[in-house]
């Protein structure tokens, strides 16, 4: 319980605190894995993603403030880990996961209504995510590292604070030039083929 | 082009109010210009965010094999032995207490049973030497004849209702062959018969209830073992005796 209260405190707090409670979070309930398996009879390598990817949820709720404490960090991880599996299970026998395999993402997908929902769905497709990942590569490694870190959940405050960058503002102009370089690039393949 | 990016985060960080949210996604439908950005958008983050977990997975799982993931034990709940030591002995002791009594303090049924057993294994025989049927129903129930014994004494009562006698081994004869119906009728039978000094009909009628142990029968027998014991009738001081048991 103690432990709990120091993770959840460690997420809350700098870099270097959040990075380690991140690992202990991860090795406290690892276990779960392998309930995944037995539970929902996942392959391992399915239910290991579904904990990965659990813990990460968890991780950005706790910081954004979206974990109210009203279930204890183990049930909250069970939880979102077992709906995790859920999906993954469902996936599997509609054999859904290989047609959308990285043409989705339901967090963001799901929060428009259902018309904008199909007009944008359809159109993602054709932002394939190697050729994403390979221009990533491309726009420099500040610029990577800063939309990695917002992805994370930090602010462009923090952000600031952490790769030296003058204010918030800067790091928003910055990261917002990246992803319209990294666009740009896209739209270019996508007009030449 | 950078406000437009700024625009569509706006929107999945909630940061545009009912009306602008509104106009937003209407863009979406109509503008195929606008929903391809917004598509963008949500291509990269995922890509993002599957980078971003590959590289957090990579240090959660530093120095762990592949096979040695999850092997991190489930917690085991482990129980507070000594706080539960007094309960457990308390406990304990109750029960070598109730196994006492209850070991001690034999059942109503159980007396009911040795009662029979003692009394009602042997009968007297009259000292007349007259050689009757009841005489001889007697002898055949001493030699353990009891259909014999049944057919003499339910003779003689029907021959000479008056002999209670022979009503009351009849009744007895059926209480030994376990045959507890006919028993508690031919006792509620002397139960009823008038000009007896001495009734034994309702106590034998509680003692067949006794053996007979079905639901019910406990209740029945101790109404009838305390009329025994309020009128006086015959084995008023074995059912005084018993009723404490209950």
């Amino acid at each position: 319980m103690e432990k709990n209260l120091a993770i959840i405190e460690g997420l809350k707090m700098g870099y270097k605190e959040r990075v380690s409670s991140e690992k202990l979070l991860y090795q406290q309930y690892n276990y779960f894995i392998n309930e995944g398996c037995r539970k929902y009879r996942l392959s391992y390598e399915d239910s290991f993603s579904a904990y990965s990817d659990a813990i990460l949820s968890v991780i950005h709720n706790i910081v954004s403030g979206r974990f109210e404490n009203k279930a204890t960090l183990k049930t909250y991880l069970f939880r979102v880990f077992s709906n995790k599996c859920i999906d993954l299970v469902r996936n599997n026998s509609i054999n859904k996961q290989r047609v959308h395999q990285g043409t989705t993402n339901p967090d963001l997908l799901s929060a428009l209504p259902d018309k904008a929902k199909t007009a944008v769905e359809v159109l993602i497709d054709r932002y394939k995510e190697s050729a994403i990942l390979e221009y990533l590569g491309t726009i420099g490694e500040k610029c990577k590292e800063i939309l990695l870190y917002f992805e994370d959940g930090y602010t462009d405050k923090e952000i600031a604070e952490r790769l030296a960058y003058n204010s918030a503002a800067v790091v928003k102009t910055t990261r917002n030039r990246c992803l319209d370089k990294l666009r740009e690039k896209m739209n270019h393949l996508l007009k030449i083929s | 082009m950078s406000e437009l990016i700024e625009y569509i985060e706006d929107y999945f960080e909630n940061r545009l109010d009912g009306e602008e949210k509104h106009l937003f996604e209407a863009r979406c439908v109509k503008d195929e210009s606008f929903a391809r950005d917004v598509a963008f958008y949500i291509a990269q983050r995922k890509v993002l965010k599957e980078e971003l977990l590959r590289q957090k997975v990579a240090f959660w799982t530093e120095g762990e094999s592949k096979e040695g993931r999850g092997d991190h034990p489930a917690p085991i709940r482990k129980l507070k032995i000594r706080r539960w030591i007094p309960y457990a002995v308390a406990a304990s002791v109750l029960l070598a207490v109730l196994l006492y009594f209850t070991q001690n303090s034999p059942s109503p049924r159980r007396l009911a049973g040795e009662y029979i057993a003692t009394k009602y294994s042997h009968l007297s025989q009259t000292m007349d030497g007259s050689v009757d049927s009841l005489q001889q129903g007697i002898a055949a129930y001493n030699n353990k004849d009891y259909p014999k014994a049944l057919l003499l004494f339910a003779s003689l009562y029907k021959a000479h209702p008056g002999n209670r006698d022979a009503l009351k081994y009849a009744g007895i004869v059926y209480l030994r062959t376990k045959n507890y119906v006919k028993a508690l009728e031919t006792f509620e039978e002397l139960a009823h018969a008038q000009g007896m000094l001495s009734n034994p009909g309702l106590f034998l009628q509680a003692v067949t209830l006794l053996q007979r142990n079905a639901p019910g029968d406990k209740k029945l027998a101790k109404e009838s073992l305390e009329t025994v014991v309020q009128q006086q009738l015959e084995g008023s001081e074995v059912a005084a005796a018993w009723l404490h048991n209950f």
